[in-house]
């Protein structure tokens, strides 16, 4: 089921998405991660992961001692006009600076640097040697990597609701108690899972698309289903695969069964269900309480 | 070498004739093959082929797979999104960095072009375009590529945008008359999105339209100042329509930009999330049609904007219907952009109800916020690139969609640039559905478990789409039943094709990196 879901998520990831740089990238990044990975004997799944996420983020891996000492050298040397993240202030964004982006190690930022632009204020810095300004493109390079790669974002305090009114939700409205107990499965909840990662698996206990992508072991729920076929047998069991035309159980003693739709009658008890159907009736006030009582749960 | 001078053989007594496809061929429609991206340039994807038909589509079976090989790059990309152009017996399509040239009886590689590694984004390719003895393909980095469709040998190649700005692109050029028309893509730094037309023997630029309107401009109000309206998005990623009547270019735009930051560029931010008309020959806007105003979800509005002419209201008029990713469908007078129809297709809950021009006003509480805002359909959108159909003979409109949820966060300090936020995907499911289009009601709704490929039908009573369970199907039009399935090894990853050979219909379709073909059987 696991692989199901993996499989269904990561097509829809294949076919859906928005046409991004940031995605597209991570599609090379996938590439160049195998391809390091081949050639990297036994990395640590540690280092599996950052790897990854570094290709996900997609663009030439920058040289982070350099991006360090650059800033070092932008900050007191260019900040004042063009801002400490190069966002711009009185002097232009350097961001998303076409002569920025167009730089390798210097070579059209650094006349700019060492002649200055009298004609629009910019003073000339020609004391700068040739490795400093190579560091100050590698800064600048990281500071458009940090805007193009999306997924390394990161999503601030979202535990911002009501837990009392949260409580309230949980066994009213939204029926949670019914399927959940916070003394039993959901105990320590908020120990186990960040914020956000808690907010999503909330709201819809699927996997995270990146995790997915990583390849990460994502834990979901067995779901049961029950075949009854056109002889007469009932078989249950957890299910592996349904579609249209054919499903498929592990049954009570491990063995793969599958049935055609067309001759068996199927009953599968999803717990999911129960989550999509409170999709649409959440507010945003209601999520919000219900993750900040969830986060009471440690 | 073998296959490569075996094909000269086949296409020699061609060549000595005429050009394989002169651009005048596609006023005429598909005239039994498949020689642009939607099929013709009404892009119906409604095929007149009938001699696979309901009642006998139970006989449908394989007629050949083409399997691709040493195609590289890897990763998402590296599946067959593009829909393959059909032209004299020879079957041309893509992937990011390659293209192919495979005989369309019998799945046989006539050549192979392959482009070199490069760092433009290798999400998907959708396809070549074909102009006299000549075809064109946008590279992930950017470049448009002619080649000769004899033997896949590069003509030349023109630098379309700038990859170091984080434009890639993947859009199957439109050739009208003596125009090649290339779309681009990316928004993840704030770049402006065009359009532009080009010379089909030397490449060079004929017209280049902006999606944000220059200063003073008309729609140049909708940007708050210079700086927002000249990094404001809208790329033009998937290839539009054209009615040679009217001499109209129509065309989807992609989102604005920064994406999920609204506050510095307060507006409605046109012409993104739009449909807009050009004159082909000049690029000059005829109409625009905003279906997103202040878009801060993703939605680009590049879904294929369909043309027919239909009665609506009791008058025959000539329309443009778009399912659009923001959840509603559209139904605009294409001679003048007159809104006359909108309707939503899924449940969305990010909109306060219609405006006075039909427009889903946007409700400013379901934008992103550094703690979540629920919102549905996510930043995948209700549909997406995924090709619509509209039969004629039913008067329906066909459009996979999904009712999903995704939580949008805002996440940017300080100076909200690039995406500024991102959103958690919740689920993922997929449904077709058929629309009417006179009213916007749903009349059937078939569940293929996921948001899947490009949809197609026919003369013969048949819509053939894929679900998430690698099965190529075939459905009543009519009802949404289904009639006819077959294991493909792969979800379809692209719009299926239709074409006629030899007196036999075919139908291709795209499953990860084959090409799977299918005709009647022998006894039919």
């Amino acid at each position: 089921m696991r692989q199901a879901h993996f499989v269904r998520a990561l097509s829809a990831l294949l076919l859906a998405v928005s046409l991004s740089a940031a995605q597209a990238d991570q599609v090379a990044g996938a590439e160049k991660e195998r391809n390091a990975q081949q050639q990297k004997k036994d990395p640590t799944q540690k280092e599996k992961t950052e790897n990854a996420l570094a290709n996900l983020m997609g663009g030439p891996k920058l040289d982070q001692a350099a991006v360090d000492r650059g800033r070092k050298i932008f900050v007191p040397t260019c900040g004042f006009c063009h801002g400490n993240d190069a966002h711009g202030k009185s002097g232009p964004d350097l961001v998303r600076s076409t002569l920025v982006l167009h730089d390798n190690k210097g070579d059209t930022i650094g006349p700019v640097i060492h002649n200055g632009r009298p004609d629009r204020g910019m003073p000339a810095f020609p004391s700068l040697t040739t490795d400093q300004i190579a560091d100050v493109s590698t800064f600048l390079h990281s500071r458009a990597a940090d805007v193009t790669n999306r997924f390394a974002y990161q999503i601030g305090d979202v535990v911002t609701g009501d837990a009392r009114k949260g409580a309230e939700f949980f066994k009213g409205e939204g029926h949670c108690a019914s399927c959940h107990s916070t003394s039993g499965d959901l105990a320590h909840i908020a120990t186990k899972y960040q914020a956000v990662e808690l907010q999503r698996r909330m709201l819809y206990p699927a996997p995270n698309l990146i995790d997915m992508f990583l390849g990460k072991a994502v834990k979901t729920a067995p779901i049961k289903v029950t075949v009854h076929t056109a002889s007469g047998e009932e078989v249950s069991g957890t299910l592996d695969h349904i579609d249209e035309f054919t499903v498929s159980l592990h049954d009570a003693a491990g063995w793969y069964r599958s049935f055609s739709r067309e001759t068996a009658k199927v009953d599968v008890q999803d717990p999911r269900a129960a989550h999509e159907a409170l999709l649409p009736k959440y507010t945003d006030d209601d999520m919000h309480n219900l993750l900040a009582y969830l986060e009471t749960l440690k | 070498m073998k296959r490569a001078l075996l094909a000269l053989v086949l296409l020699a007594p061609l060549a000595q004739h005429a050009q394989q496809l002169p651009p005048d061929a596609l006023l005429k429609g598909q005239n039994g093959s498949w020689p642009t991206y939607n099929g013709d340039y009404s892009g119906k994807r409604f095929s007149p082929l009938k001699q696979i038909n309901s009642s006998n589509v139970a006989a449908l079976s394989t007629a050949w797979v083409y399997h691709a090989t040493n195609y590289g790059a890897g990763g998402f990309g590296a599946v067959i999104k593009s829909t393959p152009l059909e032209v004299n017996g020879v079957l041309y399509f893509t992937m990011p960095d390659n293209v192919w040239a495979v005989d369309a009886r019998s799945g046989r590689e006539i050549w192979h072009f392959k482009y070199p590694p490069n760092e433009g984004g290798h999400i998907g390719q959708r396809g070549v375009a074909m102009w006299g003895d000549w075809l064109y393909f946008e590279t992930p980095d950017c470049n448009l590529i002619s080649l000769n469709a004899k033997d896949g040998k590069e003509r030349w190649r023109k630098q379309i945008a700038d990859v170091k700005l984080e434009y890639f692109c993947t859009v199957s050029p439109l050739v009208v008359g003596n125009h090649i028309v290339t779309g681009v893509g990316g928004d993840s730094l704030d770049n402006p999105g065009y359009l532009e037309s080009r010379d089909p023997e030397t490449g060079e630029v004929q017209w280049h339209w902006n999606t944000e309107p220059a200063k003073g401009e008309p729609g140049s109000e909708s940007w708050p100042n210079d700086d927002a309206r000249s990094h404001g998005g809208g790329m033009t990623w998937m290839t539009g329509t054209y009615d040679p009547e009217l001499h109209l270019l129509y065309w989807g735009t992609g989102n604005p930009n920064p994406v999920h930051a609204g506050e510095a560029r307060k507006g409605d931010n046109l012409w993104t999330c739009s449909i807009v008309a050009l004159n082909v020959d000049t690029g000059k806007m005829a109409w625009g049609y905003q279906v997103s105003p202040h878009d801060t979800h993703d939605w680009d509005a590049v879904q294929t904007p369909i043309l027919f002419d239909a009665e609506f209201q009791g008058r025959p008029r000539k329309l443009l219907a778009q399912a659009s990713r923001n959840g509603f469908f559209f139904v605009l007078d294409r001679t003048n952009g007159e809104h006359l129809l909108t309707a939503p297709f899924i449940k969305s809950n990010w909109s306060m109800g219609i405006n006075a021009k039909g427009q889903p006003i946007p409700d400013p509480k379901k934008e992103p916020a550094r703690n979540g805002t629920l919102v549905s359909p996510s930043s995948n959108g209700a549909s997406n690139w995924f090709a619509p159909t509209f039969d004629p003979e039913t008067s329906l409109f066909y459009v996979v969609a999904s009712q999903s949820y995704s939580v949008f966060y805002l996440t940017a300090e300080g100076k909200a640039e690039g995406f500024a936020g991102r959103d958690d995907f919740l689920n993922f499911p997929g449904t077709i559905k058929a629309i009417d289009y006179r009213s916007g009601e749903i009349k059937w709704t078939h569940d293929i478990g996921s948001m899947g490929p490009g949809l197609l039908t026919t003369a013969g009573n048949l819509l053939f789409t894929g679900d998430s369970s690698a099965h190529f199907i075939a459905l009543d039009p009519a009802t949404g039943k289904t009639l006819w399935h077959a294991g493909i090894g792969a979800n379809q990853t692209n719009g299926a094709i239709t074409y006629e050979l030899d007196g036999k219909q075919y139908v291709v379709v795209g499953a990860g990196d084959s090409l799977v073909a299918f005709r009647l059987d022998k006894s039919e």
